[in-house]
């Protein structure tokens, strides 16, 4: 399999090459330009709860430079997953490769209401390994909470909670961001400014894959993985 | 070694603030406790009873209030260590492990969540301790504090254990308080004078009651009793430290390959 092929890009056991190739061009000029192999490859991935199975043959890449959709309804196994592909859950069969730092945005905010919000940046500095928290700074702008750095976590809205659940997620800017709807409860201008970000991170070679429920955002996606009866299926985006 | 030592200051720096901004855990630690010691001075009659002490194998005579209130002050440490222990674990959970999978150094946590343990226990018993002095003429001061320590150490392992174990916060309350009622309850001298209840030495509180009611009412100082309570709040707490290495999981090296192969 090669990236230069267009259908590669997203593979889904029988539904390779089911991608319009048209609407994966860019993409793939794109990826092939800026890395060899996929940041996230997940292959042949099954998972069962309780002999319910889930996830079926599950086959996914992602490469550098790429917005990556995952749809489905409610408990159609988004979140199971994401929570593969970032190692929190292990795969009852299939493989999941990852190349680079991850950052992963849980759907629920996992945070300790005990701590502020500079507690919190402090200790995932340490953790992070940062010398600083320059980036972390600068996406709290962004984000429009920096106001709340000496706020108890437990006391915060629950927009500003997932805010800094996402910015967790994004202050030691990773090569690959696996992130389960980081937008629950942000405000329009908030949502808008996430877009913009996650646009922006895209276009410097980030791998990005978003967990979404709303309509409206599937054109920001360069492609769109539908999860149905455990299988991915590959949809064409107006990008 | 400094990230480490950072990771741990700053971890236990936190985990201390955090008990501080627990309302709850704030009050029932400040007024919960003399409250329970003045309760069982007000309730307990003064009539000297004779309370058989194993630790320095005579009977013992005291008023009985004098006894109730040690062992009310056992019987208030312990559920407010365990509590506070417990609430801070059960809600740190996902968090140690979200820290963890990020890269924070795992020994350093498991040491500062020790260290706030056996920092608060140990608050809690000088507190403890100063509150039974002003209220009955306490023989060791010293070793009665130690006591009330290992008691809270004990209750404080366990609200650790509990709080990487069990999966709803009642259960947890519900436990700590329970072992805590069924712990003091059974050695309480003025329910208890004889001390004969088989099996009474084998639970967690045996050894600090026997050291603290010898401190506070006789001349002598069972040290080994002291010993046997720090066996216990040893094994709770690496029994606790175990399960929490066990349950954090460890940073997952980038890159990576998870799972197994499909056939």
């Amino acid at each position: 399999m090669s990236l230069r092929d267009p259908g590669s890009l997203c593979r889904a056991g029988p539904a390779v090459g089911r991608l319009p190739p048209s609407a994966l061009r860019g993409v793939v000029v794109q990826a092939v330009t800026t890395c060899q192999r996929p940041r996230l490859r997940i292959s042949g991935v099954c998972k069962a709860y309780g002999g319910r199975p889930v996830l079926r043959d599950v086959d996914l890449d992602v490469p550098a430079g790429t917005l990556v959709g995952v749809v489905g309804e409610n408990g159609a196994g988004k979140s199971t997953l994401l929570r593969i592909a970032v190692g929190h859950l292990a795969p009852d069969r299939g493989t999941v490769t990852r190349t680079g730092p991850v950052g992963y945005c849980p759907q629920r905010a996992v945070l300790n209401d005990a701590f502020t919000v500079g507690q919190h940046l402090r200790l995932f500095q340490m953790a992070y390994r940062l010398p600083t928290l320059e980036r972390a700074d600068e996406l709290m702008r962004l984000l429009a909470f920096t106001d709340c750095r000496r706020q108890q976590v437990g006391r915060l809205s629950g927009g500003t909670r997932q805010k800094l659940n996402l910015l967790i997620a994004l202050m030691h800017d990773p090569q690959l961001l696996v992130l389960d709807e980081p937008y629950q409860g942000f405000d329009w201008d908030t949502h808008q400014r996430f877009w913009t970000l996650a646009a922006g991170l895209r276009d410097q070679g980030r791998s990005i894959i978003v967990v979404s429920h709303l309509l409206h955002d599937l054109h920001h996606f360069d492609a769109i993985a539908h999860l149905r009866q455990g299988r991915l299926h590959f949809e064409e985006t107006n990008r | 070694m400094r990230l480490l030592c950072t990771a741990f200051t700053e971890l236990l720096r936190c985990t201390l603030l955090g008990h501080l901004r627990n309302r709850l855990a704030l009050a029932l630690a400040v007024a919960f406790i003399p409250v329970w010691i003045a309760v069982a001075r007000l309730c307990t009659s003064d009539e000297v009873v004779r309370v058989w002490l194993d630790a320095v194998s005579a009977p013992v005579s005291a008023p009985a209030s004098q006894v109730g209130q040690v062992a009310s002050a056992l019987g208030a440490v312990t559920p407010v260590v365990g509590f506070i222990t417990f609430t801070e674990t059960f809600g740190s959970q996902q968090m140690d492990r979200r820290l963890l999978l990020a890269g924070y150094p795992r020994l350093p946590m498991l040491l500062a969540k020790l260290a706030a343990v056996s920092l608060t226990a140990a608050l809690l018993a000088i507190y403890t301790a100063i509150l039974l002095w002003m209220s009955l003429p306490v023989r060791h001061v010293g070793p009665l504090a130690l006591a009330l320590a290992g008691a809270g150490l004990t209750y404080g392992g366990i609200g650790l254990l509990l709080g990487s174990l069990v999966r709803g916060e009642l259960e947890g309350f519900f436990l700590i308080i329970m072992l805590s009622l069924v712990d003091t309850g059974l050695q309480n001298p003025v329910f208890n004078t004889h001390m004969d209840v088989t099996g009474v030495s084998a639970l967690p509180l045996y050894g600090v009651t026997q050291l603290a009611l010898s401190s506070a009412l006789t001349p002598h100082i069972p040290w080994s009793h002291g010993l046997l309570s720090l066996t216990w709040s040893t094994a709770t707490g690496a029994l606790a430290l175990l399960v929490l290495h066990a349950q954090r999981p460890s940073r997952s090296p980038l890159p990576r390959r998870a799972g197994v192969r499909t056939p």
